[in-house]
């Protein structure tokens, strides 16, 4: 296929999609669009676009254009393709995509990020119109190659369908390949697709059981060597002097050198180079977040929740009254399972990256910038991640990988310790709020909340502007730079607006303004929000000699989404009889979209808290792959559980106190109840979710302990003293 | 030299003798299906059999291993590629997410069930609790083993009465 032909077809593909998902401009838009040729398939292969092509063999190969970590887009994605092409998924060859702008996507601010559980919400429709596209190619080329009429050639399960018989598709690839890309392709009915909306075994599975699946920390190349980082313990410190003298005297050490502000021992193997590193003397300075600790960052946090924006104590009436209450949350490590780990290969000739992230701009990006390179001279060789829950939306591992490949000329596959991820994360923000209740006669008349956390996108900006803004798409760029303001919207994302009726409701958001490096945390900041708006809403029940859920569901419209969701949960749920001897609480929370409603059966017993049961509703439109949806409600409720269990890091003089699992624990399979997930029947496009069965966990499992204990928790972790 | 055994291959080494067996296996084999996740034994993905127990290779020395026969998660399916039936309960659940930590979870459900081919929940909790799973497939993985604990029962059961059968036949199998 010529280039001229790519073109084309891309084009065509766009216009189409465009009119059919609604203006979701997939794959252009970018401003540096241009840089960049279109994704070309080997040679030999019919392509149909960016996304499909069918190889001289005759296997469909198709460009996954999310990264998976976990939440399942490898297999989820591919199903929509596969259903619309009426192919089997596991016959479909993936391939995780190399970096391109035909990738991205508007929700991901013009960039190839996976994040905000948008990949099925995004790419539903997209990859359904690319589907269609390579099907009614390959329809008109089995018509002229067996030149039979086009209406007796269809794709099937078991092969190319031709009349009465099943051909191989490589007989026609060729032809295809001779084919203008067609200008529009219809798209099967809804009603055919009868392979969604069913369970399905996820394809990468077998993979994942064997070890065959390969991760980032899993490339080995010949003449590499392995380094590991000693980088200040202080947030954002950096070396002054050090002495590597006996390091470089230990078994397998090459060499120690400094990359920017750290130590990178370079050896033989990892476990050599994780030796040596320990013996390194360095002196550090402390950086700008010397002296700060968690008391330090409560201190701040409360001196920039006041004054509330409105004073409801002034003229108070005889028949009001003013409830406050206090809510914080700390920050919290990633802690995926893989430790981030990237393998950089800087040659003169170009760069080859292997590592598994999220965000491929950004490290094409940065990396390109940062060693003055082109960026079509860096090639991304994206993997599966070993979990990432938003941290590998930063770049810092594989930068880190390439500056060190330059500085020695071999190719460098540079290795976390578990204390090296847990001490420099981009955190979960610690956040803090207050809520203000004015009520009249025992009824709600006024609600404000105040909240301050660090600002994520501020975090982010220098990622994006420092390093990369003359090449980041300017819309990007702009929508970054505006969130990162003084009020953070991820700080507020949840409670901007509420779907209950509180009379007056007024929210606002500050950003906290010590330089914690934070990030996206699953959920983001919907995780702490869920948790300030549900306790609240569960105090201000009990303050009301209320039923928290019949309190919940007269402040909501009674035939509004949450409510019925309310009401089917506690049905679900048996409300208000649980086992002896445990007890309820409830949350319904909306984020990306999906709404999820939780239900907690939980007891204390010598202050221990025991979660039995969790009961959980989403509403994610069309459940495309319901054992998924079901399995990351699973993921997601566990997830949340361990951070309202233990999740916790501390600040000591700028230095984070914890580093490895035994100080951040993480849920055991004796810890982790029984979960029941229950799906509600739509019909709407579907929504992602990934993130959505996180928020309502915390604040159902509080209220489950206040109806245990009377005692109402209001910071995170909870703590039974 | 340190020579000891891998899925049945005889193994040499010339390492230093407090080498992790977790980096002798995935740097010096290139076997990567064991993983590393936290270094001091605290999160069980770089579980492994020795002598068919179930160990940390992240924090046993290589020395340890000398002259000892070690499986790894590739060496559990059968030589023509059908899964160990605790992998196959593993793909029937829809087990794995990330998948990281599943080599570590499978070879200490294939050790559990060796030992205790019926286990109950609480057989189930205790010998799995040195896992972590940060994707919290713990759900699916008690499933998982529940239903690989019947197929191998089922198997083993198939097994036994085929040869009381051929027994009563006078037959030796």
């Amino acid at each position: 296929m010529s280039a001229t032909e790519m073109v084309l077809s891309r084009r065509g593909f766009i216009k189409s999609t465009a009119a059919v998902a609604g203006g979701v401009a997939i794959g252009f838009g970018l401003s540096s669009c241009s840089e960049l040729a279109p994704p070309k398939s080997p040679a030999g292969f019919a392509q149909a676009n960016a996304f499909l092509a069918v190889s001289p063999e005759g296997n469909i190969v198709f460009q996954l254009p999310k990264a998976d970590m976990g939440q399942g887009v490898y297999h989820g994605l591919t199903s929509v393709v596969a259903a619309e092409l009426n192919v089997n998924t596991a016959d479909i060859i993936i391939e995780h995509a190399k970096f391109n702008p035909a990738y991205a996507d508007e929700a991901s601010f013009n960039m190839m990020i996976t994040g905000g559980s948008a990949s099925m919400r995004v790419w539903y429709q997209p990859l359904r119109e690319a589907a269609a596209t390579l099907r009614e190619l390959l329809r008109q080329a089995g018509a002229k190659h067996f030149a039979v009429n086009k209406d007796t050639v269809d794709l099937s399960p078991d092969g190319l369908v031709v009349g009465d018989e099943i051909k191989s598709l490589a007989e026609i690839v060729a032809v295809a390949r001779t084919l203008p890309i067609p200008e529009s392709a219809g798209l099967r009915p809804d009603s055919a697709l009868t392979s969604l909306g069913v369970a399905q075994q996820r394809v990468d599975a077998p993979d994942k059981v064997t070890g065959e699946a390969v991760y980032g920390v899993d490339i080995n190349l010949p003449n590499m060597v392995t380094a590991v980082m000693l980088r200040s313990p202080h947030l954002g410190g950096k070396v002054k002097s050090f002495d590597a003298t006996k390091a470089k005297t230990m078994y397998g050490v090459q060499d120690v050198i400094e990359i920017d502000g750290a130590i990178a021992v370079l050896a033989d193997n990892y476990w050599a180079a994780n030796q040596a590193v320990k013996q390194v003397q360095v002196v550090w300075d402390k950086g700008s977040l010397a002296g700060i600790d968690n008391l330090a960052i409560a201190k701040r946090q409360r001196e920039i929740l006041q004054p509330l924006k409105a004073d409801f104590n002034a003229e108070l009436q005889a028949d009001e009254r003013v409830l406050e209450f206090e809510y914080s949350v700390p920050y919290l490590a990633h802690a995926a399972m893989e430790p981030l780990c990237a393998t950089a290969d800087v040659r003169d000739d170009g760069i080859d990256i292997w590592c598994g992230n999220q965000a491929l701009d950004f490290v094409v990006g940065n990396i390109a910038k940062r060693l003055n390179r082109s960026k079509e001279s860096v090639v991304l060789h994206n993997l599966f991640l070993g979990g990432a829950f938003g941290r590998r939306l930063f770049p810092d591992y594989a930068i880190e990988a390439a500056m060190v490949s330059a500085a020695i000329g071999r190719p460098v596959k540079l290795m976390w310790s578990r204390e090296n991820d847990m001490q420099h994360d981009f955190y979960r923000p610690s956040g803090r709020a207050i809520f203000q209740v004015k009520l009249q006669n025992d009824k709600v008349k006024a609600v404000q909340g105040n909240a301050a956390a660090n600002g994520i996108y501020e975090s982010m900006l220098p990622v994006m502007l420092g390093t990369v803004a003359d090449w980041l798409p300017r819309r990007g760029v702009k929508a970054v730079s505006k969130m990162a303001g003084k009020s953070d919207p991820a700080i507020g994302e949840g409670l901007t607006e509420l779907h209950y009726d509180f009379g007056e409701y007024a929210f606002a958001s500050t950003s906290l303004d010590i330089p914690v490096p934070v990030g996206f945390w699953r959920s983001v900041g919907h995780s702490i929000n869920a948790f300030y708006l549900d306790t609240f809403i569960d105090e201000l029940a009990v303050s009301l000699d209320e039923d928290p859920l019949a309190f919940r569901l007269n402040h909501l419209p009674n035939s509004g989404k949450q409510a019925k969701m309310l009401r089917r949960i506690a049905e679900l749920a048996d409300w208000g009889n649980a086992p002896e001897g445990q007890y309820q609480g409830v949350s319904c929370h909306e984020s990306f979209q999906t709404t999820v409603a939780q239900v907690v059966n939980a007891s204390v017993v010598g202050g221990a808290i025991k979660v039995h049961k969790v009961f959980c509703l989403v509403d994610c439109g069309k459940a495309i792959n319901p054992d998924m949806v079901k399995a990351q409600m699973e993921g997601g409720i566990n997830f949340a559980l361990t951070a309202a269990l233990y999740g916790e890091i501390s600040l000591e003089d700028g230095r984070v106190q914890q580093s490895n699992f035994h100080d951040y624990p993480i849920i055991r399979m004796h810890e982790a109840p029984e979960i029941e997930v229950h799906i509600v029947e739509s019909t709407a496009p579907p929504t992602g979710v990934g993130e959505p069965g996180v928020p309502p966990l915390a604040p159902a499992l509080g209220n489950a302990i206040f109806a245990a204990t009377g005692k109402r928790l209001r910071d995170l972790p909870f703590k039974l003293a | 030299m340190i020579k000891f055994t891998v899925n049945g291959e005889p193994q040499a080494v010339d390492v230093p003798d407090d080498m992790p067996l977790l980096w002798v296996l995935r740097e010096q084999l290139n076997m990567t299906g064991s993983k590393f996740g936290c270094g001091m034994g605290l999160c069980g993905a770089c579980t492994i059999h020795l002598d068919g127990a179930p160990i940390r290779s992240c924090s046993t020395p290589i020395s340890f291993a000398e002259g000892r026969q070690i499986t790894t998660i590739e060496g559990l399916a059968s030589e023509d590629g059908h899964l160990h039936p605790v992998q196959q309960a593993w793909v029937a659940e829809n087990v794995p997410q990330c998948g990281y930590c599943q080599s570590g979870q499978i070879m200490s459900a294939v050790a559990l069930l060796k030992n205790t081919p019926n286990p109950s929940d609480s057989d189930i909790e205790s010998a799995m609790s040195g896992n972590i799973c940060r994707c919290g497939t713990y759900p699916r993985i008690k499933k998982a083993i529940k239903r690989a604990s019947k197929a191998q029962l089922a198997l083993s059961t198939e097994k036994a009465g085929a040869v009381r059968f051929a027994n009563a036949e006078g037959e030796i199998l």
